[in-house]
């Protein structure tokens, strides 16, 4: 019996489908992340789950009991609010207690056992200071803090969040995601936790749902979303710069196979122990590249493909390099040397075939995963 | 990089002791503080800071929307310090768009041109308004539409294509990108900076996104508080920050900073973070006092960490306190002492959280900070 | 006030005669009203008008005196019109409160079709507050005529929900728009039902300025003077069409009536000091966010 099931649940919104037929479990202690581009029903997802929205079709269990209908209040469940929707006429402390002091829940508690909750958490977050601070005056970084701690609280069978660390400053969100992870593991708390940023459903996740217009498009461990992807859309969400595509014909010569790059007029080599072209003589597909899977030389070599270098751009300890192809199509590269010497000079760009995504371009279905398989 | 070190190269704007002040509910705000820069001939600038700084105030000063309280503003020789802004001859592109409603996109990018009389024909076949079409892919269903029809990076990338448009001396910008969703505003960054390759003009670009300050700039202007904090090349700042602010509010991940215990033993310098110690370069001799606190700071890629110590030379015992994977890298928090330090390890490389590990720096790029000042001690001799 | 402080102090003392004299100009009549109240007939009538007299309450003690001087006098009673106001005001702004409110509430909350329609019906019900009183005011003496209701407390109280509910809706809507939906769900799923919400989250953010539309209210009904000139009779007559009274062919009691616009109006300003600072926010209709 899984912690969470979602079993077929669909919503709409008059003639607007926001959710299709989606379905995913939880099992206990996991943390599943909902990954997609914005308006893709991560969010209203989380709604169904917490009653705030009646589902149009399908059911949703916690621990085997058939939720669908219960009124959010009913739910044993939490949520964080992408915008922390704190209690402004409360302090820290009341925000934070406020569902403790629920009238209807079935587990009562006295006022000792909620204040020593209440201070468990707050030290959890380092926030025991903030306690007697009222809601209005506390910084973003502090609000979140707050509002990720009235969550915490209750200990309910099933956390929802959405967004939580998106409006956070880089360095503090950068800390806050490392710090949530942890405390999700140490509670073993059961999440189901939204984010459009791959690096915090990467890092976050146990396993990883991504979501395309209210569809499922892969679930999958982060390892398999990042190099076993299922279609382009996936490859295309994860990855920073995004990855590389190229048009291309796959070809088979002798026991390998090739892709040829009609419109930079070069070929490239790889081998697939899959059959790739099922009796077909030739098959256009996408050539995907990721931008850290390839070295810039200053001659030709197998498997290079000839650019003009555009634009260097620094990123922390890294540079993005720009190349330009003579058909005006662009390359992006992620390095850690510095190639400013050879700005506008020609060069060569090395692709490791281990390294290569095919892709079909009718459908974005993925067919080839380098090495990976 | 090679145009900022190109020290032959005129200077095409200075700024000279500029103060300005805004008188709020209570108080007088000082918003920009005895500000002095100057940017080169054809060199990308970017001003860079945490919002109220006064950057954006800087730069309206710049162009002559603001009046400066004290100080002089140079382009070249002449000074330009209370000058229209429409003598100025600069090109203007701000966050929040100012388009005209009435206007088709299209027309709205032309209005500079228009403005000067110069023939529709002669607009029509105008290159650099072509090349800024193409290379900013605008669209003809866009270049048709009217302002109110488009979305917030759209209208930016109009009012943008606007203001380069014109064969003005120096362009200012105000966070010209803001508005853009992710993809596209990394999309027009690197357009940015290849059109600036390209016009071979001066450019001042105001952000708070250092990422974004970093990869178009020649030079970077870092404020806070109305102060400059610092001045230099990407690589420079990086590398060498002047104070504990600009190496925080530089780089992703962010600086590891700690605390840490300076005692002189035997003659050598050692830092002590928690109970564990290692050894300081020779160099901060006489710069430091021992028996003394300060900062430590370090980037997280020049932290190592390994299960076995005698992979270094020296090493401090720590614990795997954070594992994260994130596809290309794998990200390992360690916990040293109270500290935590974050170090990026190759993405095939795995460690169980709590499990015992060794973390190693790379001495000659450790920072120390003043506890008080903030200031970095090795900026002075590095 | 920031564009106060950064003037010379030449321009400052000019701005401030400048706001000076608007506040003489604006005051005058209020002033006026006020020493005329206590002065006696014979220096109200005197001309040039006195500025030093001697002032008398006697006008004060006049208006609640049970038999009054002079032929016009006899019919007024005072106090009853005062008691008139306060309840047909009083429980008028209770009603339109509770209606108010309730659809106030409704209109931020309640899914439309679209945003467009919401502000349609929200606009709707405002715009009856700017139809003309006189237009419909024959129709309604004819209905409340036909039933009987004439000259009843019952019947100014439901007419004057005409000016009250609209105002109610439009100003307590503003004040309910500025809570975020998203706090009341965050309480539904800490456990709490959508009354106990109410009770324990929405009510405490909005009550001051609920506080504010009551007593704008309040004034509005308290100032009406048509609806109960027309609908209003011997038994129900509030203070402004019975300060009328003070006229009359035999003598204009000028002192008794400006005392009566002086009381009249005392209500009005207490309750006005207590929200003043909610009911700029309520004045500009939601208008202005923030």
């Amino acid at each position: 019996m899984y912690r969470l099931e979602v079993k077929n649940i669909t919503k709409k919104y008059g003639k607007l489908t926001a959710i299709k037929d989606l379905s995913f479990y939880c099992k206990e202690g996991e943390t599943v992340v909902l990954l997609g581009p914005t308006g893709a029903g991560k969010t209203t997802t989380l709604r169904c789950l917490s009653g705030l929205e009646d589902l149009t079709q399908g059911e949703i269990f916690l621990d085997g009991d058939n939720i669908s209908l219960l009124p959010p209040n009913k739910r044993e469940v939490a949520m964080f609010f992408e915008n922390y929707a704190l209690y402004p006429h409360l302090t820290v402390g009341e925000n934070m207690a406020y569902p403790l002091h629920a009238p209807d829940r079935k587990e009562k508690f006295s006022n000792d056992e909620i204040n020593k909750r209440v201070k468990e958490v707050a030290d959890l977050l380092q926030i025991p200071e903030l306690l007697d601070r009222k809601a209005d005056q506390l910084s973003g970084g502090q609000k979140q803090r707050t509002a990720l701690g009235r969550t915490l609280v209750r200990k309910p069978k099933v956390f929802l969040l959405d967004e939580p660390i998106a409006h956070l400053d880089a360095v503090l969100r950068h800390r806050m995601r490392g710090e949530m992870k942890k405390i999700f593991q140490e509670l073993k708390c059961t999440v189901v936790y939204v984010t459009h940023d791959y690096k915090e459903a990467l890092s976050i996740g146990d396993r990883i749902l991504v979501i395309r217009k209210g569809e499922l498009v892969q679930l999958g461990t982060p390892s398999d979303i990042w190099s076993k992807m299922s279609e382009i859309f996936v490859a295309k969400m994860v990855g920073d710069p995004p990855m590389n595509f190229l048009e291309g014909i796959v070809k088979k010569k002798g026991d390998h196979y090739l892709v040829e790059l009609p419109k930079l007029k070069t070929d490239l080599n790889f081998d697939s122990k899959k059959e790739l072209l099922n009796g077909k003589s030739e098959m256009e597909v996408l050539l995907g590249v990721r931008p850290t899977d390839v070295s810039i030389l200053n001659k030709e070599t197998t498997n290079s493909l000839k650019g003009k270098l555009a634009v260097v751009e620094p990123i922390s300890s890294n540079y993005e390099v720009t190349i330009a192809f003579p058909d005006k199509s662009t390359f992006k590269i992620k390095t850690k040397k510095n190639y400013e010497d050879f700005l506008d000079k020609e060069v060569w760009i090395a692709i490791n075939s281990e390294k290569m995504y095919l892709f079909l371009p009718q459908d974005g279905k993925a067919i080839y995963h380098g090495g990976n398989f | 990089m090679q145009k900022s070190n190109d020290n032959k190269a005129k200077i095409k704007v200075r700024l000279e002791k500029i103060n300005k002040y805004y008188y709020g509910k209570k108080e007088k705000v000082h918003a920009v503080k005895d500000l002095s820069f100057h940017c080169r001939d054809k060199e990308f600038v970017a001003m860079l800071g945490p919002s109220g700084c006064g950057k954006s105030s800087t730069l309206r000063m710049i162009a002559g929307l603001e009046e400066v309280n004290s100080g002089s503003i140079h382009f070249v020789d002449r000074e330009v310090t209370n000058l229209h802004p429409s003598k100025r001859n600069i090109g203007l592109a701000f966050e929040n768009y100012a388009l005209y409603p009435h206007l088709s996109v299209y027309e709205n990018m032309i209005f500079p041109l228009r403005v000067k009389g110069i023939p529709e024909r002669e607009i029509e076949n105008n290159q650099r308004l072509h090349e800024l079409i193409e290379l900013f892919e605008i669209d003809k269903n866009m270049l048709d539409a009217y302002p109110k029809a488009l979305s917030g990076g759209q209208a930016q990338l109009t009012s943008l294509v606007r203001c380069l448009i014109r064969d003005a001396d120096v362009y200012l910008l105000d966070e010209p990108l803001s508005h853009m969703d992710e993809e596209m505003r990394v999309r027009m960054r690197t357009t940015l900076k290849m059109m600036h390759h390209k016009m071979k003009k001066t450019f001042i670009y105001v952000t708070h996104d250092q990422l974004e300050a970093f990869a178009l700039a020649d030079r970077i202007i870092i404020m806070n508080f109305g102060v400059l904090q610092q001045a230099g090349s990407p690589q420079d700042i990086y590398s060498k920050p002047a104070n504990q602010f600009v190496a925080s509010f530089i780089g992703e991940p962010p600086m590891n900073f700690m605390e840490s215990f300076l005692a002189e033993e035997n003659g050598d310098l050692l830092v002590y973070i928690g109970d564990q110690k290692i050894h300081l370069p020779d160099q901060f001799k006489g710069k430091i006092k021992p028996d003394k606190k300060y900062v430590l700071g370090i980037r997280p890629e020049r932290v190592h960490v390994s299960e076995n110590p005698d992979d270094f030379k020296e090493s401090m015992k720590s614990y795997v306190d954070i594992f994260e994977y994130l596809g290309e890298v794998n990200q390992v928090t360690v916990k040293l002492g109270k500290e935590r330090i974050i170090t990026e390890i190759g993405s095939h490389v795995h460690y169980k959280q709590g499990s015992e590990i060794f973390v190693s720096f790379d001495i000659d790029h450790m920072h120390l900070f003043d506890m008080d000042t903030l200031e970095c001690i090795d900026y002075k001799f590095r | 006030m920031d564009a106060i402080n950064k003037l010379s102090i030449g321009r400052k003392t000019i701005y401030y005669i400048l706001l000076i004299l608007v506040a003489v100009y604006v005051l005058f009549p209020f002033i006026w009203i006020f020493l005329t109240s206590i002065k006696s007939s014979a220096d109200i009538t005197g001309y040039p008008p006195k500025f030093i007299f001697d002032a008398t309450i006697d006008n004060y003690k006049n208006l609640f005196a049970t038999s009054q001087t002079g032929a016009a006098a006899s019919t007024l009673n005072f106090p009853r019109y005062y008691l008139n106001s306060l309840i047909i005001a009083g429980f008028g702004t209770i009603l339109s409160l509770i209606i108010g409110c309730g659809a106030g509430y409704a209109l931020t909350r309640a899914e439309f079709k679209s945003e467009a329609s919401r502000e349609n019906v929200a606009f709707t019900l405002l715009s009856f507050w700017f139809g003309p009183e006189l237009a419909i005011i024959l129709p309604l003496y004819v209905i409340f005529n036909k039933i009987g209701l004439i000259d009843q407390h019952i019947t100014l109280i439901l007419v004057y929900q005409l000016i009250g509910i609209p105002f109610t809706v439009w100003m307590s809507r503003s004040f309910f728009r500025d809570v975020p939906v998203s706090i009341e769900e965050a309480s539904r799923i800490d456990g709490y039902t959508a009354v106990q919400t109410f009770k324990k989250i929405t009510f405490p953010l909005v009550k001051s300025g609920l506080a504010a539309t009551a007593v704008l209210t309040f004034i509005f009904q308290w100032n009406n003077f048509l609806f109960a000139l027309v609908i209003g009779g011997r038994n129900t007559m509030p203070i402004t069409t019975g300060a009328l009274g003070f006229i009359s062919y035999e003598a204009a009691l000028w002192g008794q009536m400006a005392a009566a616009i002086i009381l009249s109006s005392i209500p009005q300003l207490v309750l006005a000091m207590f929200v003043q600072k909610h009911m700029v926010r309520g004045l500009t209709f939601g208008a202005v966010k923030g």
